[in-house]
C-alpha cells in the first residue's frame, strides 16, 4: 500500500509558452538585459508571479 | 488520461455505500432531482482530484469537504468517508485503485503504484475540468466577456495568464502614479535653486551669468559650465565662527519662501474648492448605506492587495490565487457606484495634499536654520505643527473613517499662532546676524547655491529614475500583452474551428453554417456567434437557451479536446443540456458517440426520456445506465434492484402498508415495462409528453414478447426442430396464463394506488397480485443469470431472442 502526496496542480503548457516567448519579446526593446535575465528566472524559471517577486527581479542590484 | 472502470461510495455525502460498475464504458445516472445523482458526481471529483467543486468557491461560505463531504450521520468520523475507483490507465494498459478518505484528503492510497500510474494519477487530480455541471457550463456562453475570459482561462489552465497579466498592470499603473510626486520634488528643487541664484529663468546662460558674477567678486575664473564643476570651484575652505554657518540672504529667501506657502495654505480656510470638498464628505458621511458599502469596499480592496498566494488572507483557507481573486472581484463589482463617488472625492482632495507635503518640506530648511543659529532656538512648535500636518495627509488620503476626513478638511488653513510665533523669531535673528562682506556674501551665494543645485540635481535624476522605471514597466506590460494576445488568438482560432463543427453537428438541420467568433483582448475575450446569417451577435442575444445550452457544451468539449488532445478521455456531464429540446438531443448523443469515439462520457439526467434517448442513440449501452428511485437519508440512493424491489414490497406488506406496496409495485413495473418495450421493440402508442403510464405499456411488452415466442416456434417448425418446438410452445402457454393472471388482479393494483375507498385494502388481499406480477416478470428473464431477454439484430435483421450468459437463445429466422 502506498500513499502519495497530492501533487500541485501542474499547468498546461500555453502559460510556459507565453511566458518564455516574453522574455524574448524583452529582449528586442529597451529593457536592460540583467532585468531580463532577473525576470526569466523570477518567472519562468521559478514560477513566481507575486508583485514582490516581480518588482525584486526589475530592481537593479547594487554592485558588492 | 483514463478510463473508469468501478466506484465504490462509502458513507460520503448522501450515500452510505454504493457501487457502480461503469465497464469503461459510457455510463448514465438517472434520477428524480434529490435522488443522489449529483453525489456520485461529487465522489468522482473527490477520489480524483481531493476536492468536490459545489463545496468550495464562492455562495458557499461555512461549507468544507473535511466537515460536510462525509454522510450527515459520520461527520464526526471522516475516516469512515471515503471513495474506492478503479480506473484503466490506455497508455500504460495497467488497472489502479484509488482511495481516497475525507479523513486524509492529501494522501490518496494508489495501488498499485508504479511511478507511471503515479504520474498519470497526479495529471488527472491536475484537470478537474473533467466535470461540466450546467452551471458551469452556462459560464462559458452567457458571461461577460471578461468573466468569460477568466471561465475559459481557468479551464484551459491560463489563470495564471491573468494573474501575471494583472500584475504587469498593476505594477505599470503604480509606477506611473509615482512621476507626479517626484516632478512635484524636482519643481520645488528648482524654484529653491533659481531663488538661491536669484534669477528667474533656469537656462544655463542666466546661471552662469549669475555665478560668474560672484566667482569675480572673489577673484575665482569663470565657468563655462557647471556638469563637471560646482560654483564654488577653487573657493577656499574657510571656518567661520559668525551664527551657525549661515548664509543670511539664503535664509532670509527660505524663510521668505515658508512665510509665502503659510499665506497660501491660510488661504485654503476661505477656498471655495475645499468648502465643495467639505460639503461631498458630508453628504456621504450621512448616508449610512454608502458609507457601509464604503468600508466594505476598502476592506476588500486591502483584502486583493494582500493576497499573494493561494490562501485567504483572512482565515487562510486554500482557495487558490485565482479562485480568491476572482471572489474578491465579485465582490467588489457589487461596489463599483460607491467606489466612483470615493475615486472622484479622493481626486479633488488630492491638490490640497500636495500644498501640504509642500509646505512641510519648506519647514525642514527654516528649522535648520534655528537649530544653527547662536544661540539655537527652540523649534517645538514646527516639530508639532510639522507632526499634526502628517496626520492630516494620512487622513486625507486614507478617506476613511469618513470623520477623520471631515476633520481634516475643515482644519485645512490652520496655523497655530505660536508657529507664526516661531517663525518671526528666527527671520529677526537671521536679520541680526551681521551683513556680510562683499567677498562674504559671494562666497555664501555660491555655497547656497550649489547646495541647491545638489539638491536640483537629485530631485531631476529622481524624477527621469521614476519617469525611466515607469516606461520601462509600460513596455513589459506591452510586451506581455501583445505576445500574449498572439498566442491566445492562435489557441482560440483552433478552439473556435471546432466549436463552430460540433455545434454545427448538433444542429445540422437549421444551422449548418453556423459560425463563431472568439475574440481575445487583454484580459477579455470576446464570443459572438452568427444568427441564422443576420449578423453576430452575444450567444444570449438572440439564440434560444437550448441553443445556447448546446454552445456550452460544444465550447466545453473543443476546450478540452484542445487542453488533453488524444488524452480526452474521460468526462462527467452533470445534468447538462436540460433545456435542449429532444430533436437535437439526439443529436448530442450522435455527436459524443462519432466525435469522442474514446471518450468515456458519465452522463447525469433526471429526465427519463433523455436517457432512452441515449441509449436509441446507442451513446450507451443497454446495461450501462443506473436508475436512481428514491432516496433518504438512513439508505442514501436506490436504484431499480429487482431483489430489492419485491424485498421492499413484502416489508411494506409486513407493516400492512398496501397502498406503499402497491404504488411502489406499479412504479416498479412502469419502469421495467419501458424497459421491456424498448429491449423487445414493442409498439407503443406515442405520448408527446413521454409521460407513459403502466396501461400505455406493459400490455404491449407482454403481447410483443408472446409474439416472438410465436416466431420462435414458427422457426424451429421450419427447420424440423420438433422438441424446440413443443418447448417454446409450452414456454409460450406458461407465459399466456401469467399474463391472465396478472390481468386480473391488476385492478387492485390501481384500486389501491387510486383510490382511497381503497385505502384499508389488506395486505392478504395484495399479496397474490404482488405474486402473480413476481412470477410474471420471472418469466422476462433467464432463470440462470437473471438478465432480461433482448432482441439480436444480425444486419439489420431480427434474428432471436436471448439472454446475456446463452442458456435462452431462441432463433427467430426461417429458412
Amino acid at each position: 500500500m502506498d500513499n502519495i502526496k497530492q501533487a500541485k496542480a501542474d499547468t498546461s503548457d500555453i502559460p510556459q509558452k507565453i511566458f518564455t516567448q516574453f522574455i524574448e519579446g524583452l529582449k528586442t526593446t529597451d529593457i536592460p538585459p540583467e532585468s531580463i535575465q532577473q525576470l526569466e528566472q523570477t518567472i519562468v524559471v521559478n514560477g513566481n508571479l507575486s508583485e514582490q517577486a516581480i518588482r525584486a527581479a526589475l530592481t537593479p542590484q547594487s554592485a558588492s | 488520461m483514463i478510463l473508469v472502470r468501478k466506484l465504490e461510495i462509502v458513507e460520503f455525502r448522501g450515500i452510505r455505500h454504493l457501487e457502480i460498475d461503469f465497464k469503461k464504458k459510457n455510463f448514465a445516472i438517472c434520477g428524480k432531482n434529490g435522488t443522489g445523482k449529483s453525489g456520485v458526481v461529487d465522489a468522482l471529483e473527490f477520489v480524483l482530484t481531493g476536492n468536490i467543486s459545489r463545496l468550495a468557491g464562492s455562495g458557499t461560505g461555512g461549507i468544507h469537504i473535511k466537515d460536510h463531504a462525509p454522510h450527515v450521520d459520520c461527520r464526526k468520523e471522516p475516516s469512515k468517508a471515503k471513495v474506492i475507483v478503479t480506473i484503466y490507465i490506455p497508455s500504460l494498459n495497467k488497472e489502479t485503485t484509488i482511495e481516497r478518505s475525507v479523513a486524509d484528503i492529501p494522501n490518496p492510497i494508489v495501488r498499485p503504484s508504479t511511478p507511471e500510474i503515479l504520474q498519470v494519477v497526479q495529471q488527472v487530480s491536475a484537470h478537474p475540468e473533467f466535470t461540466l455541471s450546467r452551471r458551469e457550463l452556462i459560464k462559458y456562453v452567457i458571461s461577460a466577456p471578461n468573466e468569460r475570459a477568466k471561465q475559459i482561462q481557468a479551464l484551459l489552465k491560463l489563470d495564471e495568464i491573468e494573474t501575471l497579466r494583472a500584475t504587469l498592470q498593476r505594477i505599470a499603473n503604480t509606477d506611473k502614479k509615482e512621476i507626479a510626486p517626484s516632478d512635484n520634488l524636482k519643481n520645488i528643487a528648482r524654484k529653491a535653486l533659481l531663488d538661491a541664484l536669484g534669477i528667474t529663468e533656469a537656462k544655463v546662460d542666466e546661471i552662469l551669468k549669475a555665478v560668474n558674477l560672484k566667482r569675480k567678486e572673489l577673484g575665482l575664473p569663470a565657468l563655462t559650465e557647471f556638469k563637471q564643476t560646482s560654483f564654488n570651484d577653487g573657493l577656499a575652505e574657510t571656518k567661520k565662527e559668525k551664527p551657525g554657518n549661515i548664509s543670511k540672504s539664503a535664509a532670509l529667501t527660505d524663510i521668505g519662501n515658508l512665510n509665502d506657502m503659510l499665506k497660501s495654505y491660510k488661504g485654503l480656510s476661505s477656498s471655495p474648492e475645499l468648502k465643495k470638498v467639505i460639503e461631498k464628505a458630508e453628504g456621504l458621511s450621512t448616508d449610512k448605506n454608502s458609507l457601509n458599502l464604503l468600508t466594505r469596499e476598502s476592506f476588500l480592496q486591502n483584502a486583493m492587495k494582500l493576497i499573494e498566494d493561494d490562501h485567504c488572507p483572512v482565515c487562510d483557507t486554500d482557495l487558490g490565487i485565482a479562485e480568491l481573486k476572482a471572489i474578491l472581484e465579485v465582490k467588489l463589482k457589487n461596489f463599483e457606484s460607491v467606489s466612483t463617488k470615493k475615486t472622484e472625492l479622493a481626486k479633488q482632495i488630492e491638490p490640497f495634499c500636495n500644498q501640504i507635503t509642500n509646505l512641510v518640506n519648506s519647514i525642514r530648511p527654516v528649522k535648520e536654520y534655528a537649530f544653527l543659529l547662536k544661540p539655537a532656538i527652540d523649534t517645538e512648535q514646527f516639530d508639532l505643527f510639522s507632526k499634526s500636518l502628517q496626520t492630516k495627509l494620512t487622513q486625507l488620503r486614507g478617506f476613511l473613517p469618513i470623520e477623520d476626513l471631515i476633520s481634516s478638511l475643515k482644519t485645512c488653513g490652520i496655523v497655530p499662532e505660536p508657529v507664526t510665533m516661531l517663525i518671526q523669531t528666527i527671520q529677526n535673528a537671521v536679520k541680526q546676524i551681521p551683513e556680510p562682506s562683499t567677498q562674504d556674501a559671494a562666497r555664501d551665494y555660491l555655497v547656497n547655491a550649489q547646495a541647491k543645485l545638489e539638491s536640483y540635481k537629485t530631485a531631476a535624476d529622481l524624477l527621469n529614475r521614476a519617469k525611466e522605471k515607469s516606461t520601462a514597466s509600460l513596455t513589459i506590460f506591452n510586451t506581455y500583452n501583445s505576445v500574449a494576445t498572439k498566442i491566445l488568438e492562435n489557441l482560440y482560432k483552433d478552439v473556435e474551428a471546432n466549436f463552430t463543427e460540433l455545434y454545427r453537428f448538433i444542429n445540422s438541420d437549421d444551422e449548418a453554417t453556423f459560425t463563431a467568433q472568439l475574440t481575445p483582448s487583454s484580459g477579455k475575450l470576446g464570443l459572438n456567434v452568427d444568427f441564422y446569417g443576420r449578423g453576430y451577435f452575444p450567444p444570449g442575444a438572440y439564440h434560444s437557451e437550448g441553443h445556447q445550452d448546446g454552445m456550452g457544451l460544444c465550447l466545453y468539449l473543443a476546450l478540452m479536446k484542445h487542453i488533453l488532445g488524444d488524452n480526452f478521455r474521460f468526462a462527467v456531464l452533470d445534468d447538462v443540456l436540460m433545456s435542449v429540446d429532444s430533436g437535437h438531443r439526439r443529436e448530442v448523443c450522435k455527436m459524443l458517440k462519432e466525435k469522442f469515439p474514446n471518450t468515456q462520457f458519465i452522463l447525469t439526467t433526471h429526465d427519463e426520456v433523455w436517457l432512452k434517448h441515449m441509449k436509441t442513440a446507442g451513446l450507451i449501452e443497454g446495461n450501462g445506465a443506473i436508475q436512481f428511485r428514491k432516496w433518504n437519508v438512513d439508505h442514501g440512493p436506490n436504484d431499480w434492484k429487482t431483489a430489492d424491489v419485491w424485498q421492499e414490497i413484502e416489508d411494506y406488506l409486513t407493516q400492512n402498508d398496501v397502498r406503499a406496496a402497491a404504488g411502489l409495485l406499479r412504479h416498479y413495473l412502469e419502469y421495467l415495462s419501458a424497459d421491456l418495450c424498448h429491449k423487445w421493440h414493442a409498439k407503443v402508442e406515442f405520448r408527446g409528453d413521454g409521460m407513459y403510464v403502466l396501461g400505455d405499456l406493459l400490455p404491449q411488452a407482454t403481447s410483443q414478447l408472446t409474439s416472438l415466442y410465436g416466431e420462435g416456434i414458427k422457426s424451429a417448425s421450419h427447420w424440423g426442430k420438433a422438441d424446440l418446438e413443443k418447448k417454446l410452445i409450452d414456454d409460450r402457454a406458461v407465459l399466456k396464463e401469467l399474463i391472465s393472471k396478472s390481468q386480473t388482479e391488476q385492478w387492485q393494483t390501481n384500486a389501491s394506488i387510486h383510490y382511497n375507498e381503497w385505502a384499508n385494502l389488506d395486505k392478504k388481499d395484495f399479496e397474490p397480485v404482488a405474486a402473480s406480477y413476481k412470477t410474471l416478470t420471472e418469466a422476462f428473464s433467464c432463470p440462470d443469470c437473471k438478465s432480461i431477454l433482448y432482441l439480436a439484430y444480425d444486419k439489420g435483421i431480427r434474428d432471436s431472442l436471448r439472454c446475456s450468459c446463452g442458456t435462452i437463445n431462441i432463433n427467430l429466422r426461417g429458412k
